[in-house]
């Protein structure tokens, strides 16, 4: 489905702050894969996103979904193949217009319909919603920027698929969330991910290593732009979060920087 | 108030409500604010009151919308693909266009349409008593607002809301943020236009500098209107607009009728938009000053 050839990517080249993003960094996802991402502060995570989703383009490489070559496509080409999730809830959403205002957009993106939606389109809207048991379904009316933090993130996570997108990136979109609402909206991730007729292939970064392990099929591991451990179903089987530290270490020959990443 | 200047003042409420809907559209749909405005306003007029003497006043309202939407996509293309600052191409746009509305009234610093007709000229068989502008102006109004309460209910008018919501995430959804910022524009300025437009064949007279300070009139007319109306959303700004325009121009006859130099309006403009503006401003700084007065009270009670 996502198939990354070779990508390098260099901030600011050529000036005291130089820095290298991404080192020829090579990854294939196969169409339904829910891949959970890690790595440090800086490691590149982010980076890898922003040039799947066209924010920016690789030095070299090539980006292609779906068989097509995407490396220079404006960002509004590629979106409605691919759902993203930002940390911050305020990014999702318009937060002056109603639930149903962001919805009917969500909905109407990538369609040639010009007006809003028929009584069915609506009735799926309120399932959606319903689904996310936080009784949004009856409060189509209210402005989104009323709304909490998890409550945003859930609405964004419907609005990015309810026209399900071949691909769905989630950048740390839990980090800005209060404990119980992240492992709320989490299972939502979950259930909206698994939830549809054909699973939607989705990539995951999060800062808590053992979320990376139990949710999706596979897990990579980046550092300083490489992936450094690409686990898949069997081999993250049982593996504890102690242990894949000690992978890591093992193969970078340096301890993992813990600072920021939540153990538990 | 006598019924004529009732009358008088309905008309230019509403006349002028068409230019606070197109206000409302970049200042608070799109949050930009675009100066073309007063450029629009009067090059609308000015090819109303060009082709109202050439005996086609209807065209002269359509044509007035879509030169003042060109106008707008002008304002577009400057303030996305070249990248300059609102105020300054809205001041670009509007400079230009001063010489380009000299040369479509002929050179002339202003065109009088008496004994012209006008898109009111056969309604006033049908409405007596010199209601006949304010019975066209308040039919048109009604359209205006109820298709554009319309026109943001689709998905390109969502997207355009969307835009001067949370940019970011049109940019990340399948919409490019130039094309519905071009739409907003050019909408807006067309509305601009088609309001210079009406007031033209309205007052029978157009005059080279009959846009000046049209966007603080406007933006004044939207607040007043918005202070007196609850709710959101579009439906409301629309309400604010032709409310607060007839309020505005009600208040300003009232104004005119006391020893209050006519002189004085454009200041008195001026000072309701900035005291809207710095309202949240000044409301702190109460607050904060009160707590502070509270608190002080107190330890001098120990
Ligand atoms: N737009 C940018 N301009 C300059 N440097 C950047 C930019 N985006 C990211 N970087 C740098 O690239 C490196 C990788 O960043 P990022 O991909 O955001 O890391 P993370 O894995 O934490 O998401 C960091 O050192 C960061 O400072
Ligand atoms: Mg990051």
């Amino acid at each position: 489905m996502l198939r990354i050839e070779d990508v390098c990517k260099t901030f600011l080249p050529g000036t005291v702050h130089e820095r290298r993003a991404l080192a020829h960094l090579s990854l294939r996802v196969a169409a339904g894969d829910f891949v959970t991402i890690i790595g440090g502060n800086g490691a590149g995570k982010s980076t890898l996103f922003n040039l799947v989703a066209g924010v920016f383009y690789p030095d070299t490489g090539r980006v292609l979904l779906g068989g097509q070559d995407i490396t220079y496509w404006p960002e509004h080409r590629r979106a409605h193949q691919i759902g993203r999730l930002m940390q911050d809830p305020m990014a999702g959403t318009a937060p002056g217009m109603t639930i149903e205002e962001n919805i009917t957009l969500a909905m109407l993106r990538g369609t040639r319909r010009v007006f809003g939606l028929s009584r069915r389109e609506r009735e799926r809207a309120r399932t959606l919603l319903a689904r996310l048991d936080m009784g949004l379904e009856n409060r189509l009316h209210t402005r989104v920027g009323l709304l909490s933090g998890g409550e945003r993130q859930a609405v964004s996570l419907v609005m990015s698929t309810v026209v399900p997108p071949r691909l769905l990136l989630l950048d740390e979109h839990t980090a800005a969330l209060d404990p119980q609402a992240a492992r709320k909206v989490l299972r939502i991730t979950d259930a909206v991910v698994r939830g549809g007729e054909t699973p939607i292939t989705t990539l995951m970064i999060t800062h808590n290593i053992a979320t990376a392990l139990e949710m999706g099929n596979r897990t990579l591991m980046l550092d300083e732009g490489e992936i450094v451990l690409d686990l898949d179903a069997p081999a993250r089987q049982g593996l504890t979060v102690e242990a894949l530290l000690a992978l890591f270490a093992e193969r970078r020959k340096k301890k993992f920087d813990v600072d920021r990443v939540l153990l538990s | 108030m006598s019924a004529r200047e009732i009358i008088t003042l309905l008309e230019l409420g509403l006349a002028y409500a068409i230019l606070s809907m197109g206000v409302f559209v970049t200042f608070r749909v799109l949050d930009t604010p675009d100066l073309t405005t007063e450029g629009s306003f009067t090059l609308g007029a000015a090819v109303s009151a060009a082709l109202a003497l050439g005996g086609h006043p209807a065209l002269g309202l359509l044509l007035g919308f879509a030169a003042g939407a060109l106008a707008g996509l002008c304002t577009a293309l400057l303030m996305t693909r070249g990248r300059v600052q609102p105020i300054l191409t809205g001041i670009l746009v509007m400079t230009g266009l001063y010489s380009v509305n000299l040369f479509v009234m002929g050179g002339k610093s202003n065109l009088p349409l008496m004994r012209v007709d006008t898109v009111f000229t056969p309604m006033e068989a049908l409405v007596p008593g010199g209601w006949h502008r304010v019975a066209l102006l308040a039919l048109l109004v009604s359209l205006l607002g109820v298709g554009l309460c319309v026109f943001f209910r689709s998905s390109l008018g969502l997207s355009v809301r969307a835009t001067g919501d949370n940019e970011r995430m049109v940019r990340a959804s399948s919409i490019s943020t130039d094309v519905t910022k071009a739409v907003a524009l050019c909408l807006a300025n067309g509305l601009c236009a088609l309001s210079g437009a009406v007031v033209a064949q309205a007052q029978q007279f157009t005059d080279i500098s009959m846009g000046m300070g049209t966007v603080l009139v406007a933006l004044a007319s939207l607040i007043l209107g918005e202070t007196l109306l609850r709710g959101g959303g579009i439906p409301r700004g629309m309400l604010s607009a032709v409310v607060g325009s007839v309020l505005y121009r009600a208040i300003v006859a009232l104004v005119l009728k006391t020893s209050i130099p006519a002189y004085a309006v454009k200041l008195m403009t001026a000072l309701l938009v900035a005291a809207a503006v710095l309202q949240p401003t000044l409301a702190r700084a109460l607050t904060l000053a009160r707590a502070k007065r509270k608190e002080a009270r107190r330890h001098a009670a120990h």
